[in-house]
Order: structure tokens, then sequence, then C-alpha cells
């Protein structure tokens, strides 16, 4: 699956892609690190948008099943098939320039993520429960998926500097974490071929 | 003898048991069940009426100690990753199950000489032939000795020098290591030397259950 993308793709092509896409929000917003963050995002909805198309796969050709009957949760499988080398580096590039600017926030950053994150296994829990006979593209396509990450993520990074904001930030941000993975596995138990 | 495998009521009435290192075919013709049957047993589907357990787990509930218990190879399917050679293929399924060196060593040292297999390790899957596929196929469903084998009419689309090459391995394996199998088949010469006991089933209904010699 990954070969297939990287032929497909070159790396010429995603830099080229990603670079526009820069310089089209540095338009917008006029500020580096804005257009850094979002660029950041943009490539982590990729991700995700991408895992869902995984799945689905998976669920109708029928390998999921082989993954299911692992003494091993499939979600880690799936997490693995959708990583791109290329978008893995530049995001980590990415998130190290963020890091370093936004030490301050570190708190903010770390808990923004991990909403992303139950957000992702969220969305992979309803493509579960839904596949193949509802589309979850259909209620969330890329582009609502960049703004509900802009909001969870970027606003939270831009809006929240009162300690008690950080406080509750983080405390939704577990929570979510373990309530989309209660899901996941609800669903995965709900699976039946 | 303790019982591997308990099927009670399932269907239209089809029970059957079988003991720990039996190994039994399920004969019956397409659409009669088998592969169904064998979704039961492996936890992918959950039956509506009757009563299941394997190694004394419900299958439907995928337990942890269950699944790494058991091995399924379904026809025309392949669980290999294309782009990994398959020493590295058998290595993932070695940190699935979290095996140790030892046993890992051993184990894949028995099944590559079983199936001589052993210039394939550093060859690419996508380069593998159909018949190269599926012995890497059953080294990897083997590695980690499961003790349940459910066989879905693993061996279809081969010929038949083929199908007795691997019918032989399986045989030779199940006698070493005590594993209970469920081999489904819908042509009883599949099942020539190889079975004891048969099972026979059609439109949900079970027709036969006893020694391989009666039902001809």
């Amino acid at each position: 699956m990954i070969r297939n993308y990287l032929s497909s793709v070159s790396l010429f092509e995603i830099l080229t892609e990603y670079l526009i896409c820069f310089v089209f929000i540095n338009l917008i917003f006029k500020n580096l690190y804005v257009s850094l963050i979002l660029l950041f995002l943009i490539i982590l909805t990729k991700y995700v948008y991408k895992n869902i198309n995984i799945l689905k796969n998976l669920i109708t050709s029928g390998d999921f099943n082989y993954l299911i009957l692992k003494p091993i949760n499939p979600i880690y499988r799936i997490l693995i098939y959708g990583t791109n080398p290329i978008d893995l580096i530049i995001n980590f590039i990415l998130f190290i320039i963020i890091a370093i600017n936004f030490i301050n926030y570190s708190l903010i950053i770390l808990s923004s993520l991990i909403i992303l994150f139950s957000f992702h296994i969220f969305i992979l829990s309803l493509t579960l429960l839904f596949s193949p006979k509802f589309s979850v593209e259909k209620i969330f396509p890329q582009l609502i998926l960049i703004c509900l990450v802009f909001i969870f993520s970027f606003r939270s990074l831009v809006g929240l500097t009162n300690p008690l904001g950080q406080l509750s930030l983080s405390i939704f941000a577990i929570s979510s974490l373990f309530l989309s993975i209660k899901l996941w596995n609800y669903t995965l138990k709900k699976y039946n071929n | 003898m303790d019982k591997a495998i308990i099927v009670d009521h399932l269907f239209k009435d089809v029970s059957f048991t079988l003991q720990t290192g039996e190994f039994v075919g399920l004969l019956g013709p397409k659409g009669s069940g088998k592969t169904t049957l064998i979704k039961f047993l492996s936890g992918l589907k959950s039956p509506n009426s009757g009563f299941i357990s394997v190694l004394g787990f419900d299958p439907s509930e995928r337990h942890y100690d269950f699944l790494r218990q058991i091995s399924v190879v379904f026809s025309q399917k392949n669980e290999l990753w294309e782009d990994l050679s398959v020493i590295k293929s058998i290595e993932f399924t070695k940190a699935t199950y979290s095996m140790l060196d030892r046993d890992y060593n051993k184990n894949l040292d028995e099944l590559v000489t079983l199936l001589r297999t052993s210039k394939l390790l550093d060859i690419k899957v996508k380069n593998l032939s159909l018949e190269q596929k599926i012995k890497v196929e059953l080294i990897v469903s083997l590695i980690y000795k499961p003790k349940v084998l459910l066989l879905d009419e693993p061996f279809i689309n081969f010929d038949l020098k083929t199908k007795h090459l691997l019918n032989d391995f399986i045989y030779e394996y199940v006698k070493r290591n005590e594993t209970t199998v469920l081999l489904t088949s819908d042509n009883v010469n599949d099942l020539i030397g190889l079975v004891r006991r048969v099972v026979i089933i059609d439109e949900e209904k079970l027709l036969f259950d006893g020694p391989f010699e009666k039902i001809k």
C-alpha cells in the first residue's frame, strides 16, 4: 500500500504541493507560524483521511478479518499502513519548529494533538461501524475535517492561555482519548464480518 | 482427552466435538455452511443460536488468549505483506505473538525444513509463485504453534501434485505437534489419506459424522 502511494506520488510532487499550500496560507494569514501550524494540521488531516480509506479497503477486501484474528489491536496496523515516510519527516520538522517557538504552550500543543488523535480514532470507529453501508466521508469530507481539526487544535492553541483553560483542555484531551479508545474497542467487538 | 472444539445445536441441529489433537475433515457442497462454520469457530461471526466452544473460549468474544492459540487459513486469501521479504513477514508474526527467540528459531527451523523453503527466506513476497506463497502463508500461520488450526479450503487453487505435497506437510505437522485441525473441502478426494474422521454437512444440516472409510 505504501509502495503504491510512493510510486504514484513522487517526492517532488508532494513537496511542490506543500509549498503551494504554504504560500497560499501565508498570503491569507500573513504570519509564518500560523502558516506552519496550518500546514502541519493539513498534513495530519491527510493522514486521517487516508486511514479512513485504508480501513474501508480492508473491510471490503476481507483483509480486516485477518487483522481482528490477531492478538493485537488492528488500530496499530491501520495507523502504520497510513504512514507516509515523506509526510512523517515533513511533519516532524514542522512540529519541532512549532514546539520550539511555542515552548510556553507545550501543554496546549500536546493536548491538541491528543484531541486530534482521539478524533481520528472516533472517525475510524464510525467507519468500522457503518462501512460499507454508509460512507463516513459523506459526513466528514476532507474540508470539514480540516475545519474541525482547525477548531479543535489551532483555536485552542491561540485562545487558551490562562492556567485554568489549559487544565480543562488537558482534561478534555485525556477524556476524549479514553472515550475514543473505548468506542473503537466497542465497535471492534460488535464487528461481525 | 480434552475437547478442543465443541459445536452444539448450530444451524439446523449441527453438533459435533473434536478432541485435542484430532484431525477432522469437514465436507459439504458449496453453500452448505462450511465457511460460515469456520467463521463461527474463529470468532469472525457469532451464531444466532446454538453453542460453540473452542479451547474453552467463546470464539465471538475474540479473547486475547484465544486468538494466541488459533490459526485460520482461508482459500484465495493471504495475509502477507507484498513488499516485505519472507523472513520479515515471519518476523512480523513473531512480534505480533510476542514469541521468544528460542521458540521462534526452533519452530522456524522445523517448518522451513518440512516445507523445503530455506531458499525463499530472502525473497520478497510479491516475487513468489502461488505455490511458494501458500508455503510461506503456512509458515506464518503455524510459527507460533497454534493449538487449533482451521483450514477453509486452503489448497483449492492448486494442481494435484501441489495439493499432495501440501497435504503431506499438514499430515506430518499435525502428527508431530498434536494440533487440532478442522479442514473444509467440497471434494472427498482432497481428504484421502489425510483424515480419519469426516463430518459432512449440507444445507446447514449434519449428514454424517464418522470414520472416513464409511462414507464410500
